[in-house]
């Protein structure tokens, strides 16, 4: 189904869109309306829609500097991706709150499993996709990557600006790893702040895709929402 | 069954989720960028290519409140500040890369402050270090949008901080040794109105002895920001900056007056008595040897207003529009001089009248008279960026219109050495002459006009690893000087000049691997001449009916100092190292400093020839533990005078091969830091090598290590005082002894201290140990 859509991505427009999941779910709508919601994974949405740095409550501040935050999330995937059998993990997502929850295996069906973690299902999923776990592995190396190279921007410019914002990049990376386009895909309001995203991912060196994941696929794009903050903040 | 929902969330997902283009995209989520400085403060991970450093609010606030901002620079690879005390209140400066602050150019926001007609920078008038976040400096290169028609040697930036978003009152008040003392007060507003506006106002007082002599710093500032967001991207930002001073000067000293009188010795502090005038005798009154500390005075007061108006017109199309008026009144230096009475048509205006009133015009009378600089500089830069594939295009336009007015007017002192008039601004009080107009020693005004068009290329290639910035700038001033007839210059004349030139800039940014990049700089600089190569230049002449008649004007041709200026570097951002080093060479050509003229047979101001200087510059800071940091710079510096000095018609200095004076050969800084939890506290060490102090290098100042300690804690907030803090700052550490050239300028050097015809070059004691102590809270 992904593969299908994937041909035609160039030709479907947010008009065309309504119109076909309104027909889709006309379509298939008996089918996919469960009685009982919390028994299947909404997971699958959010690995995609969602932006994975999801606080717990969002609206209290980081308990911690951002850089410790980040430092947690790298970590994070050699802790929790020791064994792909444990079926009651989330699908993993870069995110340091879900990492406490992932980090102890938690016993079969527990509807009530780890029920402050947002992230973690009601109930556990049908035994995961080993790849997907793979490719999570490998996002997150990708990200941890850029987390490592990015800058705020530097020069004149910036000292006496000071610009604020968040800029939305993506880029297509081919199996080498080998970066094949990149672009800004939302922006921030401030052209300093887009380029230095954009020359931020340009800049990386990335891994090779490992053989599991997207198969097929001789490219696959990324995005990343760097939000720049200057230094003392008022 | 199951893959079902799952393919409904999926292409919902496809459809939804970026928009237009329907694409299977794996998000990396949110990642926060932060542009605070590694090594606390100390260093950036500049990008540039061109030698560049900076330092941020967590390091400047290490300072003394007291301290002016080249003292909170003075750790930077390439500076060496001085200052004239602890506090900085009474004033100081800087050279870098063997340039004087007044052949570099200095903004504070954006705004030139250099002095219209000459260029100097007072450092004390500018800014409260509280409202501080950085400094940056560009060693030797000028930055294409830089406002600046006197910066051979590259410039410094100041940025102010911005009001908070939330609302916040602070207080800080400090006391410390030799009296200072210093009331700070600053109310944020927050965002008011669903994010739009907020603004800051801060007023503060800081008064301290000097630390030698009588005498003291009185200072008074103001800053006020607001800042309104007309949508993301676009923002209209208006500040206030208003100074007023007025301190007693501190006396530099010979090498001889310090072994004679001692390290302390300062002003007199006996209130010159006047002769008891006497009708028909000439009574001829002489300053006292030592002068009087409360006719030394430096008072001045100045304000910059700006707005800054920053416009996102589409994503890749930035425009900006920047107006400003900058206004500065005062005076400084010695202020106890004498002028002579007189009643003849053979001098202007009939002569001075009677200053003493007893009578007669034949006495010579102590005064207080000092050389007023006013000046009104409206000006504006309009800058427009845009983003052309992996060009990054600006161009601009930068325009001020500066009326500089130096007069030089005298008033009277009583018998406890008090005048009525410091400021001299009071015309009913000045002394006037035979036929009514006011005795002036000097009476200049200036219109300059500077100007700079400017366009600059930066051109991301090979996936950005690989950065060329091409830069242009096409800059001038026209000076339309008028001398009005004053004792000074006793006819009005007036001439105009105008100095242009085009100055291009390459500047390339190679990265080697993610955190490593080589970078190469070449960048023209230029300096007009100060307004001073206009002053006396009237030759001959006779007096007849109070008017001079007959005489000459001497040619100006004075060409402007050029720089080229080369640096290569190379730097590394690690997690916890970061260094940057650069080799520099700076062909610095036709100086501008008193000399022999061959051409017109006089001594003036005028083009003496060239000189080159090299050297290396490394700074690196270096997290070593999670609660240390250690910060380090080291710079070398050579410079060689090209030719000899002529100071006569057959006689020269010998000059050529020497170092400038007041550039030592080595200069390393380092700063160790210490933050957990509450406390945080710094041992910051800067090391001055040995400095010549005539251009033949015939005497010479020893280096020196000043060490300075800062330690603050944040105390536990109670119900009155939210997050309060105390903060000591002790400098000097070690009360080691040193000097520091009194040499205000890049081009008044002493040529020569031994021998005939020489002359001791003068030197500022630097302070002993001194401690200020802080406290701090909200409410």
């Amino acid at each position: 189904m992904t593969e299908f859509l994937f041909r035609f991505r160039e030709t479907i427009s947010a008009a065309n869109a309504t119109a076909l999941v309104a027909l889709l779910l006309v379509l298939f709508g008996p089918f996919t309306m469960p009685p009982n919601p919390s028994a299947l994974s909404p997971a699958p949405i959010e690995v995609i829609l969602a932006t994975p740095e999801i606080e717990a409550s969002p609206d209290t501040p980081p308990p911690q500097p951002v850089a410790k935050k980040d430092h947690v999330m790298s970590r994070k995937p050699a802790q929790t991706h020791l064994s792909p059998l444990m079926p009651e993990h989330p699908l993993p997502m870069p995110d340091n709150t879900a990492s406490p929850a992932l980090a102890e295996p938690t016993p079969l069906p527990a509807p009530a499993a780890a029920p402050e973690t947002i992230l973690a299902p009601q109930a556990p999923p049908p035994p995961r996709n080993p790849a997907k776990d793979v490719e999570a592995l490998y996002v997150a190396r990708v990200r941890a990557h850029i987390q490592s190279i990015k800058h705020y921007p530097t020069g004149r410019e910036a000292s006496l600006q000071r610009p604020r914002g968040t800029a939305v990049v993506w880029f297509t990376l081919r199996r080498s790893g080998e970066l094949a386009e990149a672009g800004v895909e939302k922006p921030s309001g401030s052209m300093l702040l887009d380029s230095a995203a954009l020359s931020t991912v340009r800049r990386g060196i990335y891994p090779p895709f490992p053989d599991n994941v997207w198969t097929g696929k001789t490219q696959q794009r990324f995005s990343v929402e760097l939000d720049f903050i200057p230094y003392n903040p008022s | 069954m199951q893959l079902f929902p799952k393919s409904i969330a999926l292409v919902i997902s496809i459809l939804y989720s970026t928009g237009a283009i329907a694409e299977d995209t794996a998000a990396l989520g949110r990642i926060q960028v932060e542009g605070d400085a590694p090594g606390s403060g100390w260093m950036v991970q500049e990008e540039t290519p061109k030698a560049r450093s900076s330092i941020t609010r967590a390091a400047i606030e290490q300072n003394s409140p007291l301290n002016n901002p080249f003292q909170a620079s003075n750790l930077l690879p390439g500076i060496n500040a001085y200052s004239y005390d602890a506090t900085g209140l009474f004033g100081g400066g800087m050279r870098m890369r063997g340039f004087n602050s007044d052949q570099i150019g200095v903004t504070v926001d954006g705004v030139p402050v250099n002095d219209a007609g000459n260029f100097a920078v007072y450092a004390p008038e500018l800014i409260d270090l509280e409202n501080l976040d950085e400094i940056f400096v560009t060693q030797g290169s000028t930055d294409t949008d830089a406002p600046h028609v006197g910066s051979v040697g590259g410039n410094i930036g100041m940025v102010t901080s911005s009001p908070t978003d939330e609302h916040r009152f602070r207080v800080q008040q400090s006391f410390g040794s030799n009296n200072a003392r210093k009331t700070f007060l600053r109310a944020d507003t927050g965002y008011l109105g669903d994010n739009r506006f907020k603004a800051f106002i801060s007023y503060s007082k800081a008064e301290a002895d000097k630390w030698k002599g009588s005498g003291a710093a009185d200072r008074e500032h103001v800053d006020f920001k607001g800042v309104l967001n007309l949508s993301p991207g676009n923002s209209i930002t208006a500040g206030l900056l208003w100074n007023k001073m007025l301190n007693n000067n501190l006396r530099s000293l010979t090498l001889a007056e310090i072994d004679t009188l001692g390290r302390n010795a300062d002003f007199g502090t006996t209130p010159p008595r006047h002769l008891a005038g006497v009708n028909g005798t000439a009574q001829i009154e002489r300053g006292p040897s030592d002068l009087y500390y409360n006719l030394n005075l430096n008072p001045f007061k100045n304000y910059i207003a700006t707005l800054k108006g920053n416009f996102q017109l589409t994503p890749d199309l930035h425009l900006d529009v920047e107006p400003y008026y900058w206004y500065g009144y005062g005076t400084g230096g010695n202020e106890l001089r004498t002028v002579s009475e007189s009643n003849t048509q053979a001098r202007l205006g009939g002569g001075i009248r009677d200053i003493n009133l007893d009578g007669d015009t034949l006495d010579t009378v102590m005064i207080y008279s000092g050389a007023i600089t006013k000046t009104h500089r409206p000006g504006i830069t309009v800058r427009l960026s845009t983003q052309v594939d992996n060009h990054k295009l600006m161009a601009g336009y930068w325009y001020e219109h500066a009326r500089h007015s130096r007069s030089q007017p005298a008033v009277n002192f009583d018998a406890t050495g008090n005048t009525v008039d410091p400021w001299l601004e009071n015309p009913s009080q000045y002394l006037l002459r035979q036929d009514g107009s006011a005795y002036q020693g000097r009476d200049f005004l200036t219109i300059n006009t500077a100007r700079s068009l400017f366009l600059q290329d930066s051109i991301g290639l090979m996936n950005d690893k690989l950065n060329v910035q091409l830069g242009l700038r096409h800059t001038g001033i026209n000076r339309d000087f008028t001398n009005y007839a004053s004792e000074g210059g006793v006819a009005t004349y007036n001439i105009q000049k105008d100095y242009a030139k085009t100055l291009p800039s390459l500047g390339v940014r190679y990265q080697l691997a993610p955190e490593q990049q080589a970078f190469f700089n070449l960048a023209e600089n230029f300096r007009a001449p100060p307004d001073s190569v206009f002053y006396g230049l009237i030759n001959g002449g006779t007096f007849s009916n109070g008017v001079l008649t007959g005489y000459t004007l001497r040619p100006v041709n004075v060409a402007p100092e050029t720089a080229t200026n080369l640096d290569i570097g190379y730097r590394y951002a690690g997690k916890a190292l970061t260094f940057s080093g650069s080799l520099f060479h700076v062909d610095y050509r036709d100086r501008i400093a008193s000399a022999y003229d061959p051409v017109n047979g006089t001594n003036t101001n005028y083009n003496v020839g060239d000189s080159t200087t090299r050297g290396f510059e490394l700074e690196s800071s270096w997290r070593f533990q999670a609660k240390w940091s250690l910060y380090a710079s080291l710079t070398y510096t050579r410079s060689r005078i090209g030719q000899d000095l002529q100071t006569a018609a057959n006689s020269y200095e010998a000059t050529a091969g020497k170092q400038f004076p007041d550039v030592p050969n080595w200069m390393a800084g380092l700063a160790l830091q210490y933050r957990s939890g509450p406390w945080s506290g710094s041992l910051s060490a800067k090391y001055t090598g040995q400095r010549y102090s005539t251009l033949v290098n015939d005497e010479s100042v020893g280096g020196f290590t000043l060490v300075n300690f800062d330690a603050a804690c944040r105390l536990p907030s109670t119900n009155l005082f939210r997050n309060p803090l105390v903060r000591l700052n002790v400098y000097n550490l070690l009360n080691t002894d040193y000097l520091y050239l009194n040499a205000g300028s890049g081009a008044s050097f002493t040529a020569r201290a031994v021998g005939a015809g020489g002359s001791s070059p003068y030197y500022y004691v630097g302070a002993p140990r001194t401690l200020s102590i802080m406290l701090a809270s909200d409410f």
